[in-house]
């Protein structure tokens, strides 16, 4: 289970999360909606645990934790090797960097020193690959570098797919897709789910369009830093319709 | 009094011991012949020419150059060279002339020296002048003999092993001169189609078709050629064993006694001893196998077991059972006909599920060939590889008959046989190579299976083999009428998309490698074999590496190829020594310069001659030996027309808290049409002030490639040059440095284009860290005469933390009109993003920068021979050890 409580956050001296709560249970589906500004990739980065965060630590009440272990002392690679995982909105390029060496390299820390070897490895990186449309080319070349925007974000459900994460959070997924390139990256995050049952995802988005392919339990919409109501699936149509003015 | 003193050994104070370099740098014991007092004098420089016995020109090329150097400023660009003070340095130093034999009497600072420059192993070795050089194949690796297949450690000298004849390409007898074991080494396992592995060190050498394609051509060609498993990459092909000529013999059985029995008997008169071998039955026993005999053993290994073990036994085994169910009638017939024929034995006992032979003298038979053993523990001894083909395959027939499986594959069918024991299954895949049948790898299964209704996970390992299978004594009609008809048996004549049916004979052929795996450090082990110097192993056409090297230096003298050290190259051949000595950097060029022309000593001279391509790379490596000492080599190489040659330089000092100088002039022409590359890999102790001319003349359609990567060293100053003297010349510089804590890289490059349409290509990569300082300085000129002429810079800083320096000085003179330039300059900080987005897919902050650090210097490793560039990641990875918080 995925617990925080009372989660403010500020950024350069500025707040931006005024106490947010949220609760996400193994297989479940959680879409957090809102507009610009509201705190959405902040929530991700913090969980993540980036430095430029400042939590507000004086209120006890604050939590955040990951199946009863707090995650707050711990850096980002602690979090991704308990079992957490952030794909970005805007994946950073790396170099030099091949994906598929990459990608072996993750494996291996987060899902342990395996039997796999490299054989069997590509194997099943060139599977999950072409599950997802992404061509083996793009597999030998630098991390992200010169890659278009739907090959990135392809690359993070494949680094999803591949590190089988407790829990995942996807940051604007959606975002800068054409209709095609988001229904397969929304096919490969519904697979992962199928394989991975007990996965649960928090799923962060502008938009109700990628909701359409990927069905979340709880719909959340956030306004200014704080979870303003959360609902089923039909809060995102009803937010479709009426936009969030009506939070204002 | 001479100034050539005898040398006392070097005392160091302990105190100093701390302050070695933390990752191996130590300190030297070296011993000396001689060695200069400290200063510099036109006596010194005397006694250095009057040493080496030089003829008068040399010294007096040697005297004016040390006027040039006492009249020159001290250049106060660049770094901070005031702080050298010329007469504290010992200016010559005569290491003592023994050529060490044996690898394990090389000292170990400088085997430590080769690990601080990233040498791989095998090179090692022919740097410091050991001419036995073989180490290759793990332990467990089997050997194929005429006696059979042997792991490597149980060979000795004197036996025969199969070796693969250049000129016929069939395998022969050859014998076995001695086995070394050579430490351990870093290890990869080699896949190839085909399910063959071999575990072999990086410089192992293996016999390959490697494609040769002209760029004009539509159509390559194959050649056969040796290749260190370095040179290899995945999708290359390698040789492999297909077949073998049949040297077996029949085996001479042990002797199997009528036991015999006596017991206590009782009657009404009292105990008495009776002899009750009379009651056993009167087996004969055949005197050597036969074709009858292995098949009813192969049938054991697969089905048998021994049994009768009980109260009155003893705790031994009275009879052996084979489990054929009464279902089985054919089966039960052919075992009674082959037993009883062999033994003059018939078969009596038998229950519904197993046939036995009830005879302890059956039990002593099974044993005495090694065959005993459960399911676990069985195994095919190694006399079994040694008999007539025949023989082998009946052997293998029998095993199927008891536990075979035919499985459909696409075109045939291939027997499948299926073990707990992973170790059985190999010695079935060697015996099957070594019957010309092609076994498959060994992989596990496991699977869910019911028995009266209880359901049981049942996991093994299985193993298929395809090829002549009609040849396998199989003598169960059921299984052998599933044989079915075979169109075709592959035998490595082709691979994927591919055809080199000429290159194969009837015993070789060749494969695609499908992985090649780093696998830690393991025990290493060589054989020498006498004739063709190969032989096969795990079913791989392998070569003796110590003869590859022999030879290399036996294909350049007959190539006219000459390299030898600098003093040794005036001697023999002053002609062209006196042409182009000096010639390209005179000593008049800077102060260092004209001081290295005072005082060289060492370096190379290397001539290649027209036409000729050195395919494997030229190495030597410099190190400082002593306090105080300089290193002042001096390396010409000439390549002449049409020829090409890469020259491999390392360079390191010990640890010294004193400063040391190292100032070394390279001159190089490149004739027309020549190609040369010149790596540099230094890692100098901290103290060292690195100060290299470094210059090459091209001509018309020549090529110059410098790739330098420095570390170490307090201070670098080194801007490796090319001139562009002909029309269509290329050069290119690919530089890589790293600066750390109190160090300063000033690196870069200078090109001069004098004639039309030449090209020049500068990479410079820096990074810095902890406070160091990385500098790009850069000339690019280009004359009046050369238009058309093209130029391109590409400068990238790479900075660890914010106490980090780099500055970039391009310099562009342009003389022409018609020319292109570019200049490329970016500086990036390891962000904070990259380390985050790296950080959140679980790697440590330290690994994460590694990473990108690796990934910044990438483009350039690459272009390193494959064994350097592990070595360099592991050298940059090493100063990067310890830089995060």
């Amino acid at each position: 289970m995925l617990t925080i409580k009372n989660l403010h956050v500020s950024v350069e001296g500025k707040d931006i999360l005024r106490g947010v709560d949220l609760v996400v249970r193994p297989g479940e589906v959680h879409a957090v909606m809102g507009p610009n500004g509201s705190g959405k990739t902040t929530l991700a980065y913090t969980l993540m645990g980036h430095p430029k965060y400042q939590l507000k630590v004086k209120n006890s009440k604050l939590k955040i934790s990951l199946d009863g272990k707090s995650l707050l002392n711990n850096t980002p690679d602690e979090r991704a090797r308990l079992g957490l995982f952030l794909a970005f909105q805007y994946p950073v390029a790396v170099d030099g960097v091949s994906v598929e060496h990459f990608l072996r390299r993750t494996s291996s820390v987060i899902n342990g020193k395996s039997s796999m070897s490299a054989l069997q490895f590509r194997r099943l990186l060139s599977k999950e690959a072409e599950k997802l449309g992404v061509r083996e080319e793009l597999l030998r070349r630098s991390l992200n570098e010169d890659f278009s925007g739907g090959e990135k974000k392809r690359l993070e459900i494949l680094q999803m797919a591949i590190l089988r994460p407790k829990y995942a959070i996807l940051d604007e997924t959606d975002s800068g897709l054409d209709i095609d390139a988001l229904q397969v990256v929304a096919r490969g995050v519904n697979r992962v789910l199928r394989d991975q049952k007990n996965m649960g995802v928090i799923l962060i988005t502008h938009y109700q369009r990628i909701l359409r392919f990927i069905k979340p339990q709880v719909v959340h919409v956030m306004i200014r830093g704080r979870i303003a109501e959360s609902g089923g699936r039909n809060l995102a149509d009803k937010l479709e319709k009426q936009g969030y003015k009506t939070y204002e | 009094m001479s100034r050539f003193a005898p040398i006392q050994p070097v005392r160091h104070h302990p105190s100093q011991f701390r302050q070695a370099y933390q990752y191996g740098f130590a300190k030297s014991t070296d011993q000396y012949v001689y060695m200069s007092k400290p200063g510099l004098s036109a006596h010194v420089v005397g006694e250095i020419s009057h040493y080496k016995s030089e003829p008068t020109w040399m010294l007096e090329f040697r005297l004016k150059a040390l006027r040039m150097f006492e009249e020159k400023p001290t250049p106060t660009w660049g770094g901070d060279l005031e702080q050298i003070n010329y007469d504290l340095i010992r200016y010559y130093l005569r290491p003592t002339d023994k050529q060490v034999r044996r690898w394990k009497d090389v000292p170990p600072e400088i085997k430590n020296t080769f690990d601080r420059l990233g040498i791989p192993e095998a090179e090692r070795k022919a740097l410091s002048g050991v001419k036995a050089q073989y180490d290759c194949l793990t332990s467990d690796s089997a050997v194929f003999t005429n006696q059979g297949v042997k792991r490597i450690l149980d060979i000795k000298p004197g036996d025969y092993v199969y070796s693969l004849s250049e000129k016929t390409f069939l395998l022969e007898r050859q014998k076995v001169l001695g086995l070394a074991f050579k430490g351990k080494r870093k290890i990869y396992k080699v896949t190839t189609q085909g399910g063959r592995e071999i575990r072999v060190t990086a410089n192992h050498p293996f016999f390959s078709l490697v494609h040769y394609k002209k760029k004009d051509k539509k159509r390559g060609r194959y050649k056969k050629e040796w290749r260190y498993l370095s040179q290899l990459r995945e999708g290359d092909l390698v040789a492999l064993a297909v077949d073998f000529p049949d040297h077996g013999r029949p085996y001479r059985l042990p002797k199997i006694q009528k036991p015999i029995v006596k017991v206590q008997s009782h009657n009404q008169f009292g105990a008495h001893e009776l002899d009750i071998s009379r009651w056993y039955a009167d087996l004969k026993f055949p005197a050597e196998t036969d074709e009858e005999l292995m098949w009813l053993l192969g049938f054991y290994i697969g089905d048998g077991f021994l049994g009768g073990k009980g109260k009155h036994s003893k705790g031994r085994y009275m009879r052996v059972e084979l489990a054929i169910p009464d279902s089985e009638q054919q089966l039960r017939e052919e075992v009674s006909r082959v037993v009883e024929r062999l033994f003059h034995y018939k078969i009596i006992t038998s229950d519904k599920d197993r046939v036995k032979l009830n005879s302890v003298q059956f039990v002593q038979l099974i044993e005495k060939l090694g065959l005993s053993g459960n399911a676990h523990t069985k195994r095919i001894p190694d006399w079994i590889f040694s008999l007539p083909r025949s023989q082998r395959l009946s052997f293998i027939g029998g095993y199927f008959d008891a536990d075979g499986n035919i499985r459909k594959a696409s075109t045939h069918k291939n027997l499948v046989f299926t073990s707990v024991s992973k170790e059985l299954l190999h010695n079935l895949k060697l015996l099957a190579i070594s019957c010309g049948l092609n076994p498959s790898h060994i992989w596990d299964f496991s699977s869910l299976q019911t028995y009266k209704g209880k359901k049981y996970r049942r996991s093994g390992f299985r193993i298929q083999i395809s090829g002549d299978i009609e040849s396998v004594d199989s003598r169960l009609e059921r299984k052998r009428r599933l044989f079915g008809r075979r169109k075709y048996v592959h035998r490595f004549k082709t691979a994927k998309g591919t055809v080199f049916y000429k290159h194969t004979s009837d015993h070789i052929g060749f494969a695609k490698i499908l992985s090649i795996e780093e696998k830690g450090m393991e025990p290493v082990y060589d054989i020498e074999v006498d004739g063709f110097h190969n032989f096969v192993a795990d079913g791989f056409i392998v070569h003796n590496s110590e003869i590859v090297y022999g030879s290399i230096k036996k294909i350049l003298e007959k190539q006219g190829v000459i390299f030898l050290g600098m003093d040794e190259g005036l001697k023999k051949h002053e002609d062209l020594v006196v042409e182009y000595f000096g010639k390209l950097i005179p000593p008049g060029d800077n102060k260092l310069a004209a001081l290295n022309s005072a005082v060289w000593s060492g370096g190379s001279f290397v001539y290649v001659p027209p036409g000729v391509h050195v395919t494997l790379p030229l190495q030597a490596y410099f190190r400082i030996n002593a306090p105080n000492a300089g290193q002042f080599e001096r390396t010409l190489i000439i390549a002449d027309e049409g020829s090409s040659v890469h020259y491999v330089e390392g360079c390191t000092a010990p640890a010294y808290s004193s400063e040391s100088l190292h100032s070394a002039v390279v001159e190089i022409f490149v004739k027309r049409g020549a190609r040369v590359q010149y790596t540099t890999v230094q890692n100098w102790y901290k103290t060292v002030y690195n100060l290299v001319t470094k210059r090459a003349w091209v001509e018309e359609e020549g090529e110059m490639i410098w790739t330098d990567f420095n570390m170490g060293s307090k201070l670098t100053m080194k801007y490796p040059s090319f001139i562009l003297a002909g029309r269509g010349a290329r050069g290119e510089t690919l530089s890589m440095a790293m600066a750390g804590p109190g160090q300063h890289q000033d690196t870069g490059s200078k090109a001069t284009h004098l004639a039309p349409h030449t090209t020049s290509t500068i990479v410079s990569k820096s990074i810095s860290r902890g406070g160091g300082r990385t500098s790009y300085r850069g000339l690019v000129t280009v004359g009046p005469n050369a238009y058309g002429s093209r130029s391109r810079v590409v400068c990238d800083a790479l900075l660890l933390d914010p106490q980090s320096r780099s500055d970039t000085y391009p310099t562009n003179r342009i003389l022409t009109n018609d020319v292109s330039l570019e200049h490329e300059a970016t500086v990036s900080k390891i962000g904070e993003e990259q380390l985050f987005y790296l950080m959140s897919r679980g790697l440590s902050e330290e690994e994460a920068s590694k990473m990108i650090v690796s990934g910044f210097v990438e483009p350039l490793i690459k272009k390193l021979p494959l064994e350097y560039a592990v070595e360099m990641n592991r050298l940059i990875d090493m100063e990067m050890e310890g830089s995060v918080g």
